[in-house]
C-alpha cells in the first residue's frame, strides 16, 4: 500500500512553548482508519493543525502522496485533505450553505456553485443524515447535529483525506457511534483515509484499524488496538489503572477503568 | 429560514425610491413630489441630490466596512471605527485646525490622522505577519483612547472657535462643501465595495472560524489584510467628507442578517441597499425635524437606530 501522508522528524510550538511535538515520525496508509489518542495537552490537536498547514514545523518535513505540503496550493490542497475542526461558528448560516462552503476548493474566486455543486452537497447531507436540517440555521442545531454538518462541509471537499479533531468530545454515545459509523462507511465504500484524533480509548479500539498514541510530545507506541491498548501503556501514560478484555462480539479490546481507592486496598 | 430573497430584494427598492423622493420634497423648503423637475427647483434638488449621493456612499461604505470587521475579528459587535479611523480623523482635523489651516484643508488632515492611526493599530496588533482579533480589538481602543485624550487636550488649549469646527466631526453631518471631493470618496467607496465583493467566499468562510477557513482553502492571512487595508481606507475618506456617523456598521449588516442571513453575497448588495436608505431617511429627518436648524446625522442615526435595532433583536431571541 501507498503512504497517503507522512511525517518525517516533525518538531513544532507555540511562542512560550517551543517543544509541543518532539520529532515524531510516521506514515499513514491510503485507506487506512488510523485514530490519535493521548492525555490532555500532549500534542494531538497541534499535529492536526500542522498536517492542515495552520502550524509550522520548526524541524522536519510533512508529505502528501509524496509532496511538500508547503508546495501545494491553497485549495489545491483543500480539494485532496478535509479536517474537521471543533472552532465555534455563531454567525447565522444555514445548512446547507454552510455545507456548500465545502466546494470553495473547488470553485474559482466569484464563480457561483453549480448544479454538480448542489447535487454533491445534498449528497453530503444524505450521507450524513443532515438532510432534513438543510433550512436550519447553524445555531439552531444540537451538537451532534453540528458535528455532523460539519463533517458533511468536509466531505463536500470531496477530500481523500479526512481528518477528525475529536468528533465524539460533546456527544452522547449513540451520537458518538453515528459518526464514527459514518466515518468508518466511508473508509470501506469510498475508500477515504481517515485519520480520527478521540478521547474515548474503548471507541477508538472498536473502530480504528492503527491507533497511534502520543505522549508528552512524542509517539509512546504505535500499531494495532491490542498492541496498544494494554493495561501496562495506560497506565503508564494516563496513570490509571486499567483492566483489558476482549469484546465478546467484535473481538476488539476493551478497557474497564479501576477507581483509585481500589488499586490502593489491593 | 430565509425569507424569500425577491420579496427582501423588491421591498429595499421601494424603500429606496421611497427615501429618494422624501429626501427631495423635504427640507427647510417642502416642495411637493409633483415639481420635483420643474426648472424653479433645480437649485435646491441639486444640493439635494448630492446629499442623497453622500448618504449612499455613507450608508453602503460604513454597512460594508462593519460586515468586513464583523467577520474578521469574529465579533459581531464590531464597528468601522474600531481600527482607530474616527479619532484618527478627529486629531487630524483638531490639529489643522489649531495650527491655523484652512477648513478647505481639513478633510486632508483628517485623512492623514485616520491613516496614521490604522498603521498604528496594524504595527501594536502584528504578530510576526498575522494579525489576530483580539489583538486588533485591543490596539485599536488604545489608540482610539490615546489619540481622543490628545484631541480633548488640544482643543482645551486652543482658541474657542476650534470647538465649534469640530462638532461636526464628532456628530457627522451630509452637508456636501467639495463636489470633486465627494465624487473621489464615492470612487472610493464604489471601488472598495466591488473589491470586497470579489472576496465574499472568503468571508463566509472565515465567518465560521479562522482554522476551518484555513482548510477550506483560502488565504485567510493575505485575504484579511486586503479586507482590513479596504475598510480602513473606506472610514478614513468617509469621515473626512461626513465625520463619524455611528451606529449606521452596526445596525445595517445586523438587520440584513436578521432577515436574511449571513452569506455575504446577500448581504454585502443588500447591505449597501438598506445601508442608502436608512442614511437618506435619517438625514432627510434631521434635517426636517427642527428646520432650519439640522440635527446632526450622528444623533438621528442613533435615535432612529437604536429603537429599531432593540425591536429586531428581542424578536430573534423569542425565534430561539
Amino acid at each position: 500500500m501507498s503512504l497517503i501522508l507522512s511525517l518525517e522528524n516533525i518538531s513544532a510550538g507555540y511562542p512560550g512553548n517551543d517543544r509541543v511535538i518532539k520529532g515524531i515520525s510516521f506514515g499513514v496508509d491510503k485507506g487506512s482508519f488510523t485514530g490519535i489518542i493521548g492525555p490532555n495537552g500532549c500534542g494531538k490537536s497541534t499535529l492536526v493543525r500542522l498536517i492542515g498547514r495552520v502550524v509550522k514545523p520548526s524541524a522536519g518535513n510533512i508529505k502528501l502522496m509524496g509532496k511538500e505540503i508547503v508546495q501545494f496550493g491553497a485549495k489545491e490542497f483543500s480539494r485532496i485533505v478535509g479536517i474537521v475542526s471543533q472552532e465555534e461558528a455563531d454567525f447565522p448560516f444555514t445548512v446547507k450553505e454552510a455545507v456548500l462552503m465545502g466546494r470553495i476548493p473547488h470553485l474559482k474566486r466569484l464563480e457561483f456553485e453549480k448544479d454538480a455543486d448542489f447535487n454533491i452537497a445534498d449528497n453530503v447531507l444524505k450521507l450524513t443524515d443532515t438532510f432534513h436540517l438543510r433550512d436550519k440555521f447553524l445555531s439552531e442545531l444540537s451538537s451532534g447535529e453540528r458535528q455532523r454538518v460539519m463533517t458533511a462541509m468536509a466531505l463536500a471537499q470531496e477530500p481523500q483525506l479526512l481528518i477528525l479533531d475529536e468528533p465524539t468530545s460533546h456527544l452522547d454515545i449513540g451520537h458518538g457511534m453515528q459518526i464514527l459509523d459514518l466515518l468508518k462507511k466511508l473508509n470501506r465504500e469510498k475508500g477515504i483515509t481517515i485519520i480520527v484524533v478521540l478521547h474515548d480509548l474503548n471507541l477508538t479500539a472498536e473502530y480504528c484499524d492503527r491507533i497511534i498514541f502520543i505522549d508528552n510530545g512524542c509517539i509512546f507506541k504505535d500499531g494495532g488496538p491490542f498492541d496498544v491498548l494494554t493495561y501496562e501503556n495506560i497506565e503508564a501514560v494516563y496513570k490509571t489503572v486499567v483492566v483489558v478484555k476482549e469484546n465478546p462480539v467484535t473481538k476488539k479490546p476493551y478497557l474497564f477503568p479501576i477507581p483509585g481507592d481500589l488499586c490502593k486496598r489491593v | 429560514m430565509p425569507k424569500s430573497n425577491f420579496m427582501i430584494i423588491m421591498g429595499l427598492l421601494l424603500l429606496f425610491a421611497g427615501a429618494v423622493i422624501f429626501g427631495l420634497s423635504h427640507g427647510s423648503a417642502h416642495i411637493p413630489w409633483q415639481e420635483l423637475f420643474l426648472e424653479k427647483n433645480r437649485a435646491i434638488i441639486y444640493v439635494r441630490l448630492l446629499r442623497i449621493i453622500l448618504a449612499c456612499a455613507a450608508g453602503s461604505g460604513l454597512s460594508v466596512c462593519g460586515i468586513v470587521l464583523q467577520a474578521v475579528l469574529r465579533n459581531a459587535l464590531a464597528d468601522p471605527y474600531l481600527l482607530g479611523t474616527s479619532s484618527g480623523a478627529s486629531l487630524g482635523a483638531v490639529t489643522a485646525l489649531a495650527l491655523g489651516f484652512n477648513v478647505l484643508y481639513m478633510p486632508v488632515a483628517a485623512f492623514c490622522g485616520a491613516a496614521l492611526a490604522v498603521l498604528i493599530v496594524y504595527f501594536v496588533a502584528n504578530e510576526r505577519g498575522r494579525l489576530y482579533a483580539h489583538s486588533l480589538i485591543l490596539a485599536g481602543v488604545i489608540v482610539s483612547i490615546a489619540f481622543s485624550g490628545i484631541v480633548v487636550f488640544t482643543v482645551s488649549i486652543s482658541p474657542n472657535e476650534a470647538l465649534y469646527g469640530l462638532m461636526w466631526w464628532l456628530w457627522g453631518s451630509l452637508e456636501v462643501y467639495n463636489v470633486q471631493v465627494l465624487s473621489l470618496v464615492c470612487a472610493v467607496v464604489a471601488i472598495a465595495t466591488a473589491i470586497i465583493f470579489i472576496f465574499y467566499q472568503d468571508l463566509n468562510a472565515i465567518s465560521l472560524g479562522e482554522e476551518r477557513a484555513r482548510y477550506l482553502g483560502v488565504n485567510i492571512e493575505l485575504s484579511k489584510k486586503i479586507l482590513l487595508i479596504l475598510a480602513s481606507l473606506v472610514t478614513a475618506s468617509l469621515v473626512c467628507v461626513c465625520g463619524v456617523i455611528g451606529f449606521v456598521g452596526l445596525i445595517v449588516p445586523h438587520t440584513v442578517r436578521l432577515l436574511c442571513g449571513a452569506n455575504h453575497r446577500r448581504l454585502i448588495p443588500l447591505s449597501c441597499l438598506l445601508g442608502s436608505v436608512f442614511m437618506i431617511f435619517c438625514d432627510t429627518l434631521g434635517r426636517v425635524l427642527f428646520a432650519p436648524v439640522q440635527v446632526p446625522i450622528g444623533v438621528t442615526t442613533a435615535i432612529v437606530g437604536a429603537p429599531i435595532f432593540i425591536i429586531l433583536f428581542k424578536k430573534r431571541q423569542k425565534r430561539l
